[in-house]
């Protein structure tokens, strides 16, 4: 394993298989797990961030009357209140019409903001796709590819104005963050359509939160302003080269580039982007290999950097050597890799049980739930997360369900790390940024 | 629409003569079609078209005309209504019955610059509001100007989205399916092949308007 870092604040690239070896005489399955590590956050006073050009857009519509608006206004108003003269932000509100309270400024006067979210009042449908395309005119106009260029969308319900395919949509968010500017939304209470809202976020390369209650949104808001607020690198991606006659599959829910070419989350400083690949190794390939390691296949990473300029050339490759029966046996496998894909096996288990309960077979939820936590005993973290689960399932409680285990498979399976988590319980992780935490409820408040 | 604001806030304020029409037209149709495959206009060309209504009356400063924005966007809508094979009758009258802002949704959006992300990101936008304009107007049949400029929209949407680029239909004599007697659908058959639910959909939306057009492109001979 070579891992190459042209320089000492790029990120680095670690590649783990789950036993360093290929049996001889078989075709061999490897799990691999690719690593991408962030710097240290520079120590002192002043720590980079990109400056942010935001776009809030709030639902207005007649569903989120009282304490939902009141706590969306809060929450916006915090957020404001977390900006500085190097940022933009815009505030558009939406029901069936679509109004932009604040056009796109820096933030070197709060009060216009704050005017503005005092006037907010209900009103009838939900235009969500309008509000949203406001919100991306307000980023668009004043995009810099050194800031971080986002649309953040709240909503408590389905969109029935305008356009409504969620479909269509979020390949609008795919299309829009091709050229930087990115969607993160926030999914409210029990009615609003997750599909459409995690569609969003996963296409618009931002992130998907929900809160089962108006208490819960502040904190949700606070998690994502905390991970803007340390990203090192954005829009990275993998580029993996497989040797002839290894077939390679990620078990991630990455978004594909291309032939070989997965998108990652946005890297924060002190966190680990990461990623499962499946590689299948001929037999033919292994009966023809010598004494040296048999080269796998080769990994580069790509991404930008907070001057908003491209970046590659951190790469890696795997060879690992063929052994017979009795060595290969002795060969460990790695811990980390494993756990790795525990995760990846449960948020499948979890998206199944989301598939039953919408179709109201409750044997079906309780049977899965059952076989996700026997996956679950050596993992304090996924049992946790599968008791609560359980809760839900028992309450027979299918809204709720679907948008917890949908929200947390997708968490699972796309989440940053912290580097040194497989050293920690999950319940000590109160000294680690919010956005590292590993959560026993997607829909809840992530502090004590 | 910030980049058609963009391109009309230079035009705000224009006025010339014949011969400065004909520049500024071929300067606009430049970015809208970098193929060329419009064509320019001519000093003739403008004339015939003011001569059958194409282009509404110019203003006179004296004894000499002064052409407006106003007739700098309905050549363009001209060229490219004509591009995709509408009658120029059919385009005059669309033109008399539509403001500003409906010709300009009209227009396809310029291709930015490669690497300007800016401009890129507001041509999307650009092109996701004109498609959430064109999906909120319930349009029943093209019954007016308006309901066509939403339906031309719409209808180059779906055929972007079936993989159409250039948003124009287009005709292959291949597969012949039999809907009905009078009614058959020339299919190219790899494009059966990839069938699914979403072009199922694409393409049923876009036939309804195509079908709509034609008969809004005869009139009602009854």
């Amino acid at each position: 394993m070579n891992t190459k870092p042209p320089h000492e604040a790029d990120p680095v690239l670690r590649l783990n298989p789950r036993r360093s070896a290929l049996l001889a005489g078989h075709t061999n399955t490897v799990e691999l797990l690719v690593r991408i590590t962030a710097p240290p956050r520079p120590a002192g006073a002043s720590q980079p961030r990109p400056p942010f050009n935001l776009a809030l857009v709030l639902d207005r519509s007649g569903s989120m009357s009282g304490q939902p608006l009141t706590e969306a206004c809060r929450c916006a108003h915090a957020m404001i209140q977390r900006l500085d003269a190097r940022d933009r932000a815009a505030l558009v509100v939406f029901d069936d019409q679509v109004n932009v309270l604040v056009t796109s400024r820096p933030v070197t006067d709060q009060r216009p903001f704050q005017a503005a979210l005092g006037m907010v009042q209900e009103g009838g449908c939900t235009n969500l796709h309008g509000g949203w395309v406001e919100g991306a005119g307000e980023v668009a106009r004043h995009l810099r590819p050194d800031s971080l260029n986002r649309i953040v969308l709240l909503s408590d319900g389905n969109a029935n104005q305008g356009l409504c395919d969620p479909q269509e949509i979020a390949r609008q968010c795919a299309e829009l963050a091709g050229t930087g500017v990115t969607t993160s939304t926030y999914g409210l209470g029990n009615h609003f359509n997750e599909e459409l809202m995690v569609g969003m976020a996963k296409a618009g390369m931002g992130n998907p939160y929900y809160s089962d209650t108006a208490d819960d949104l502040l904190d949700k808001f606070e998690e994502e302003f905390a991970l803007m607020q340390a990203l090192c690198a954005r829009r990275l991606r993998l580029l993996v080269r497989a040797a002839p006659g290894v077939k390679l599959e990620l078990l991630n829910d990455y978004p594909s580039g291309g032939d070989g070419i997965w998108r990652l989350p946005d890297l924060a400083y002190d966190s680990e982007a990461w990623a499962v690949l499946r590689l299948n190794v001929s037999h033919q390939e292994i009966e023809g290999a010598d004494e040296r390691p048999l080269p796998l296949l080769e990994v580069e990473l790509a991404w930008t950097d907070l001057e908003g300029q491209a970046r590659s050339g951190v790469a890696a490759t795997l060879a690992l050597p063929v052994l017979p029966v009795a060595a290969f046996g002795a060969v460990a496998e790695d811990e980390r890799v494993t756990a790795r894909l525990a995760e990846i096996e449960s948020a499948g288990l979890q998206l199944q049980a989301r598939t039953a309960a919408r179709q109201g077979d409750w044997d079906r939820v309780d049977r899965l739930l059952a076989k996700a936590k026997r996956l679950a005993q050596d993992h304090p973290w996924l049992e946790a997360v599968v008791s609560e689960l359980e809760k839900l399932a028992a309450a027979r409680d299918d809204a709720r369900f679907s948008k917890e285990s949908y929200y947390s498979s997708q968490r699972m399976s796309s989440r940053l790390s912290a580097p040194d988590e497989s050293a920690r319980e999950p319940d000590r992780d109160d000294d680690i940024p919010a956005f590292l935490r590993r959560q026993s409820r997607q829909g809840k408040k992530s502090k004590p | 629409m910030a980049i058609f604001q963009f391109m009309l806030s230079e035009t705000t304020s224009w006025e010339g003569s014949l011969d400065e029409l004909v520049a500024e037209v071929d300067r606009q149709l430049a970015p809208l079609d970098p193929e060329g495959r419009l064509g320019g206009v001519n000093a003739r060309l403008i004339r015939y078209y003011l001569s059958i209504g194409a282009l509404s009356k110019p203003g006179r400063a004296g004894r000499e005309i002064r052409f407006q924005r106003r007739q700098v966007l309905e050549c363009l809508v001209v060229r490219v209504l004509l591009g995709d094979g509408w009658p120029l009758a059919k385009i005059a009258e669309l033109i008399r019955h539509t403001d500003d802002a409906g010709l300009i949704a009209l227009l396809p959006a310029p291709r930015p610059e490669p690497g300007d992300l800016r401009q890129q990101a507001q041509a999307l936008v650009a092109r996701f509001q004109r498609q959430a304009a064109a999906t909120g107007g319930a349009s029943s049949a093209l019954t007016s100007a308006a309901d066509a400029t939403q339906a031309r929209v719409r209808l180059r949407s779906d055929l972007q989205a079936l993989g159409n680029a250039a948003g124009q239909v287009e005709r292959a004599e291949v597969l012949k399916l039999r809907l009905a007697t009078g009614c058959e659908v020339l299919i190219e058959p790899p494009w059966l092949q990839q069938l699914d639910e979403d072009r199922i959909e694409r393409a049923a939306g876009a036939f309804r308007q195509v079908l709509r057009e034609e008969f809004f492109k005869r009139g009602n001979q009854s």
